[in-house]
């Protein structure tokens, strides 16, 4: 379960982007819909712990993600819009360290690796990657060991078609477990019937439309409506 | 036990067909009522006397054992420490007769007495977190006081201290042979340490004045007055009366090795050649330092003093253009953060990683006087703590690395001049690696700050 407590948070001062958000996300995937810039990525940021709250609280499965820094972050997985990874490790470095702060054994990263198909680009540093070949690298970070608490942003963008897959079929399972997944896209398709909740961020506000409406045709409306910044 | 407990359920059975009957039959109500009230008491009493008993027994002997497995650990680092540091002496046998007698002897040593307080107090706090997993959780729910709870833990870090009260054993024995008398006072108040030492590492709720009281009798009866006895005994008395029940202690995640020195070799990668360009800059302050004393042929203090000055100032330089090259080289790695990698590690990691690289600039400050090298040394935890913070702050300032090179010149400047200010700087290294923890975590790693940032060779850059 995701928790965000009165969470402010500004780039700049004076420049508000979350202003006392009040949200708890359970499990179940959970769309982040609106128009570019109102804050879903910086939401993400937030739940991921990569910005900390100017105030609040956020919490991860009841951790304090700024208390309890490991617990927090034990069964997180974040993918970002942008992988910034350093570009000086190696892809094989980056598995490397994640697999021993999640205590997971090197064997299954390099199985990751295998199913992102980067295999023989493990050596690679990450400057000689694409775009692309990066975002598979965090994504292939992500599916070592059985992450609770999933934060993608943008999951399907840069991705090729049999990514596109294999990243829905991870989602799937991941909802089978009964993890808890916070989407933030503009690409609503793929997710129309998986769709649990939806949410935007307004004003520096954040909204929650749950439960959705059952007709497909209804939630796209509804997902629509929220991807432009409509009122409801 | 278990015929107790069948014959108590037995008796439980005949009560209540009494009590039935009785209450169906109005006339005997005030009987009815009667034998319950006893009865309750009976219940009382049976499990204090039959079960409570075995419970605590049981309690105790559980703390007994993981205090002994702690104790098993806890001896083989700490008696091979012990061996090592005897065995590499000229004369072993000479030593462990010295230490003896530091202990033993009459007057004994202070130096010996500080060493054996700190052990006593080093062994129970060490193990105390330790135990934390077993306190909070399931034990808690089984049917026991939680002063025997308490009381069982005091005996599993009292327990744990065994390394060292063998030792005593040995080293009195020692004493022995070599014709000192070792008179029970003295074991007494050896014991009377152990136990205050454990008392005053518990986790309680009251840890405040338990610590107080009891650390205060420990002091007390090591101080060898045989009357201070009483009064040590009657405050470790009172610190385990007032001590309350355990506290509930969120034991601490353990961090996991990155492994194979990850980030350093990310480090080592980004700045390259470029590792070298620190020492050449650092180099400047040492050549004038080693000119200044060439040419005013300073001898004493005032030697002393000057390398002081110079050999921190050259440090203060390296960690300035080092920390300054890795933030641009290497910039904050934002999804590193959603990594169960706590930011205290991250810091910790950086400031070891600036501190390894001076060594061959202390090895030339010792060079020219050895002394002040080992008083750079001292300082340098507070430099590289404090090179580790400004390292957060150089993408968002104009000026760079400025404020910590003003900061490190004054610290150099009172080191020279007040070399007793070194024994702040100790202290406040470790506020300082919290404060640059507390940097690490407020700093916007997402916020876009083109103009500090060196793209480096990467290809998606915006600054390639």
């Amino acid at each position: 379960m995701i928790s965000f407590r009165d969470v402010h948070y500004a780039y700049r001062p004076g420049e508000p982007v979350l202003r006392g958000v009040n949200l708890e996300i359970t499990a179940g995937l959970t769309l982040l819909l609106g128009p570019n810039g109102c804050g879903k990525s910086t939401f993400l940021k937030l739940a991921a712990g990569v910005e900390r709250p100017d105030k609040g609280i956020t919490r991860i499965e009841g951790h304090d993600l700024w208390r309890e820094e490991i617990a927090a972050r034990r069964n997180l997985a974040y993918v970002p819009e942008q992988p910034d990874l350093t570009p000086y490790a190696t892809i094989k470095d980056i598995v490397r360290l994640v697999c021993r702060l999640r205590g997971e054994p090197f064997q299954r990263g390099l199985e990751a690796l295998e199913s992102a198909g980067l295999s023989s680009l493990s050596n690679r540093s990450i400057r000689e990657l694409s775009m692309g070949q990066r975002r598979r690298a965090v994504l292939a970070a992500a599916w070592v060991g059985a992450p609770r608490v999933v934060l993608l942003d943008e999951p399907l963008e840069a991705m090729d078609r049999t990514m596109r897959e294999q990243m829905l079929a991870w989602i799937q399972q991941l909802l089978s477990n009964g993890a808890s997944i916070v989407i933030a896209t503009h690409e609503i398709e793929p997710f129309i019937s998986k769709a649990t909740r939806a949410a935007t961020v307004r004003d520096g506000l954040c909204k929650t439309c749950d439960p959705l409406p059952d007709s497909d045709s209804k939630r796209v409306e509804l997902f629509e409506a929220l991807s432009r910044g409509r009122n409801e | 036990m278990q015929q107790g407990c069948k014959r108590h359920s037995h008796g439980d059975q005949k009560t209540t067909e009494i009590l039935f009957f009785l209450q169906h039959h109005e006339k005997n109500a005030f009987l009815f009522r009667a034998i319950r009230v006893i009865r309750g008491r009976f219940y009382s009493a049976s499990l204090c006397l039959c079960g409570k008993g075995w419970l605590v027994k049981a309690i105790l002997l559980f703390h007994l054992r993981v205090g002994v497995r702690l104790a098993l650990q806890s001896f083989t680092s700490l008696f091979s420490a012990i061996v090592a540091l005897i065995i590499l002496q000229m004369y072993p046998a000479a030593m462990v007769a010295m230490i003896a007698r530091g202990i033993f002897g009459s007057p004994p040593s202070a130096n010996m007495l500080v060493l054996v307080a700190a052990l006593a107090f080093a062994l129970p706090a060490w193990a105390a977190r330790r135990m934390a997993h077993g306190l909070n959780g399931w034990i808690r729910h089984l049917p026991v006081s939680s002063s025997a709870n308490r009381r069982g833990l005091a005996l599993a870090l009292i327990v744990v201290q065994s390394p060292l009260a063998i030792a005593l054993g040995l080293l009195a024995f020692v004493a022995h042979v070599q014709g000192i008398a070792v008179l029970r006072p003295i074991l007494l108040r050896l014991a009377l340490l152990l136990i205050g030492a454990a008392l005053a590492t518990m986790p309680v709720r009251n840890r405040a004045a338990s610590g107080a009281l009891s650390v205060t009798g420990a002091l007390l009866a090591l101080s060898g007055k045989p009357w201070m006895m009483l009064p040590a005994l009657v405050l470790i008395l009172a610190a385990d009366a007032c001590s309350g029940p355990i506290r509930e202690i969120r034991a601490r995640e353990p961090w996991r090795a990155a492994g194979s020195f990850i980030p350093f070799r990310i480090a080592w990668r980004a700045l390259s050649w470029r590792i070298f360009t620190p020492y050449l800059i650092a180099l400047l302050p040492l050549g004038v330092t080693a000119l200044f004393i060439d040419n005013n042929e300073l001898t004493g203090e005032l030697l002393a003093g000057t390398v002081r000055f110079g050999g921190s100032m050259a440090i203060v330089l390296f960690l300035s253009t080092l920390s300054e090259k890795l933030s641009v080289r290497r910039p904050v790695w934002p999804w590193a953060r959603s990594l169960p990698w706590p930011s205290l590690r991250r810091v910790l990691e950086d400031a070891f990683f600036l501190a390894v690289h001076t060594v061959p600039l202390v090895a030339l400050i010792s060079l020219i006087h050895a002394r002040s090298a080992i008083a750079v040394l001292l300082l340098l935890p507070l430099l590289a703590s404090r090179a580790t913070a400004h390292m957060r702050r150089i993408p968002g300032r104009r000026t760079g690395n400025v404020a910590f090179v003003l900061e490190g010149f004054f610290a150099s400047a009172m080191i020279a001049l007040l070399p007793w200010t070194l024994l702040l700087a100790l202290a406040a290294a470790p506020v300082a690696l919290l404060s640059a923890r507390n940097q690490d975590s407020r700093q916007k790693v997402t916020r876009w700050l083109e103009m500090h940032h060196d793209a480096g060779g990467d290809s998606l850059s915006w600054s390639a």
